[in-house]
C-alpha cells in the first residue's frame, strides 16, 4: 500500500469505486462540511473537497479534509497550483499528510479570471503534471523538488483528472500517459454525459495499456433542471452535453426525476466499459441527491475494508 | 503590428504634471497602423489641455519605433526639447520604458497599452519572449508555451481548451493547441510526449 487510504484499498482491491465531491462553504461554518460529511457517508468510498473551484474563494480544501477525516471519512483533498507556488506546495501537502489526509488530487486550476478575484494574479509556478511528478518524488524517493531530503514517509495516494472532451481529442490520452507516467495511481474525469465520446476516448487508452496503470474513475454531474442542462452544454467549456439530453430534460414532466435516471443510465452504460474503476459524482449544489443514485445504481453497501 | 495603445485619461495625466514647470510631449506613431492614426491631432489636443493648465510646453515631436530607437530620437532632439521638468511620452509601456532608461530627466507616461485584438492569442510582441533564460522553444514548435498559454503551462493544454479556444475567453485562441498543431505539421507530435521539467526561475529576471 502507497498510503492505506481507503480510496487505495477499494480500488487495489478491485471494487468500483464511489467518490463524491463536497463544495466548501464560502463561510467558516464546519456544519457545512459536517451535513454534507453524514449525507454521503456510507454512499461512497471518499469524498474529494474542491479547492477554491471556478477560483471563488471558499473554505480551503485541507481544513475541509480534516473535518471529513474527524468523521471517519476517507478525503481527497484537492490542490491546484493557480494559487501556490512550489514552496507553498510541497509545505501544505506535508501539513495534509501530517494531519491524516492521503488522497491528494492534482490539478490547473481554473483560471483565476473566472471567479470572485478576477483581478488576482495566477501563480502557476508549475503545472499540474509537474505536481504529480513532485508528490511521486516525495512519496518514493523523499526527496523535495529541489533534491533535498524530507525526514519520514509521506504515504499518500496521487490522484490527477482527464477531461476527454477538451482539445485537442485525440491528444488527450498523451496527456493522461504523461500523468501516469509523472505517478499518477488514479484519475478522476471530467463529467461524462457524451458516452460515445467517452468509450472513444476509452478505446485509446486501452490501445495504450493505461487502465492496466491507472484506476479511471468517470465523472458523473447528476443534472436537476433544463436550465442547468442548457448552461453546461451552452457556457461551461470542456463540458459535452449532447443536445438528446437537453431534449429529455426539456420533455420530462419531472426534471429532477429525468435528471437523476439519465445519470443512472449513464453509470450504468460506464460500468461496461473496461477499463472503468470507479465512478466520481459531482453534484454541484445538489448533494443530497447522491444517496438515492448510488442506491438506484446498484452500488450500495460500500465495501469495509 | 500587434502593441496599441490609448490615452489615460486627461485628469490622470494632469495630476502626474501638476508639480511640472515645463514638459515636452514624445508621440510615438508606434509600429501598429492603429496607432498611427490622429497621430498629429491627438498630440495637439492634448498639448492645448496641459497649456490651459498654465504648464508650459518645451516643445513635440512624433517618432516611430521610440521602443527600440530611444537613445537615437532623443539624440536627434536634445536641441528641441530643451530643459522640461519632464517629457511626457504617448506610446506603449514599452516606449516609456525605453524614453526612461535613455534620459535622466521624469518620464511620465501619457498611455495605457493594449494588445491587438487580432492577435489576442499570441500575447503582444514584447511578451512573445520573457527572455527567461531557460528556452523551451526547440520542444513546442518555436511557440512559447510560458506567453502563448494564459496559464503558462509547459504540459497543457489544460482541460479547459475547448473549440480551440482558451477557457478565459472565446475571443482567445488555446495556446497549447496552436502548440499542438504546428507540432502536428511539423510531423513532431511525439516530442510533445516527453515532461518538461519545472522552469529554473532565478534565471528569469523580471523586474518586479
Amino acid at each position: 500500500m502507497k498510503s492505506g487510504s481507503n480510496l487505495e484499498k477499494v480500488l487495489e482491491g478491485g471494487y468500483f469505486a464511489v467518490t463524491a465531491e463536497v463544495g466548501p462553504p464560502k463561510g467558516a461554518l464546519s456544519t457545512v462540511i459536517k451535513r454534507k460529511g453524514e449525507l454521503l457517508k456510507f454512499h461512497c468510498d471518499a469524498m474529494n473537497v474542491t479547492d477554491n473551484q471556478t477560483a471563488i474563494v471558499r473554505m480551503s480544501s485541507w481544513s475541509g479534509c480534516i473535518l471529513l477525516k474527524e468523521m471517519g471519512i476517507d478525503p481527497v483533498m484537492q490542490m491546484v497550483v493557480r494559487d501556490r507556488n512550489r514552496i507553498a506546495i510541497q509545505s501544505d501537502i506535508l501539513g495534509a499528510v501530517a494531519l491524516g489526509i492521503r488522497n491528494i488530487l492534482c490539478l490547473s486550476g481554473d483560471h483565476q479570471k473566472f471567479g470572485n478575484h478576477p483581478t488576482a494574479k495566477g501563480v502557476y509556478d508549475i503545472d499540474s503534471i509537474q505536481l504529480i511528478q513532485t508528490l511521486k518524488t516525495m512519496r518514493d524517493d523523499r526527496k523535495f523538488m529541489c533534491g533535498e531530503d524530507l525526514s519520514g514517509e509521506l504515504p499518500i495516494y496521487i490522484g490527477a483528472v482527464e477531461n476527454p472532451f477538451a482539445d485537442p481529442f485525440e491528444y488527450r490520452v498523451h496527456r493522461l500517459a504523461k500523468k501516469v507516467k509523472a505517478g499518477a495511481d488514479f484519475i478522476q474525469t471530467q463529467a461524462v454525459f457524451d458516452v460515445k465520446k467517452f468509450s472513444k476516448w476509452m478505446d485509446m487508452v486501452r490501445d495504450h495499456g493505461l487502465d492496466k496503470q491507472v484506476h479511471i474513475l468517470a465523472g458523473i454531474i447528476p443534472i436537476k433542471s433544463v436550465g442547468m442542462a442548457r448552461y453546461m452544454r451552452d457556457n461551461v467549456s470542456g463540458i459535452s452535453v449532447p443536445d438528446e439530453i437537453v431534449i429529455r430534460m426539456e420533455e420530462a414532466k419531472d426534471a429532477k426525476e429525468e435528471g437523476v435516471k439519465i445519470a443512472i443510465e449513464i453509470i450504468e452504460q460506464l460500468k461496461e466499459i473496461e477499463g472503468i474503476h470507479g465512478i466520481h459524482i459531482m453534484a454541484v449544489a445538489w448533494e443530497d441527491i447522491v444517496p438515492l443514485i448510488v442506491e438506484r445504481a446498484g452500488l450500495l453497501p460500500r465495501p469495509i475494508l | 503590428m500587434i502593441v496599441i495603445f490609448k490615452q489615460k485619461p486627461l485628469e490622470e495625466i494632469l495630476g502626474y504634471l501638476a508639480s511640472d514647470k515645463s514638459v515636452f510631449l514624445l508621440r510615438c506613431s508606434g509600429c501598429s497602423k492603429v496607432n498611427q492614426v490622429d497621430a498629429e491631432s491627438d498630440l495637439k489636443v492634448l498639448k492645448e489641455n496641459i497649456k490651459d493648465k498654465g504648464i508650459s510646453i518645451t516643445g513635440s515631436a512624433i517618432k516611430g519605433l521610440l521602443c527600440i530607437k530611444a537613445m537615437s530620437v532623443l539624440e536627434e532632439l536634445t536641441e528641441s526639447i530643451g530643459n522640461p521638468s519632464s517629457i511626457l511620452v504617448m506610446a506603449c509601456g514599452l516606449g516609456v520604458q525605453s524614453i526612461a532608461e535613455a534620459t535622466d530627466k521624469v518620464v511620465h507616461p501619457a498611455c495605457n497599452s493594449f494588445i491587438d485584438k487580432e492577435s489576442l492569442g499570441r500575447g503582444k510582441r514584447e511578451d512573445r519572449c520573457l527572455t527567461c533564460g531557460d528556452c523551451v522553444l526547440e520542444f513546442t514548435g518555436g511557440i512559447c508555451p510560458l506567453t502563448v498559454c494564459s496559464k503558462g503551462l509547459l504540459n497543457g493544454p489544460c482541460g479547459g481548451s475547448s473549440g480551440n479556444k482558451c477557457e478565459i475567453s472565446k475571443e482567445i485562441d488555446c495556446g497549447w493547441i496552436i502548440i499542438y498543431e504546428r507540432m502536428k505539421k511539423l510531423g513532431r507530435l511525439k516530442v510533445l510526449m516527453s515532461f518538461l521539467s519545472p522552469k529554473d526561475f532565478r534565471i528569469y529576471k523580471k523586474r518586479r
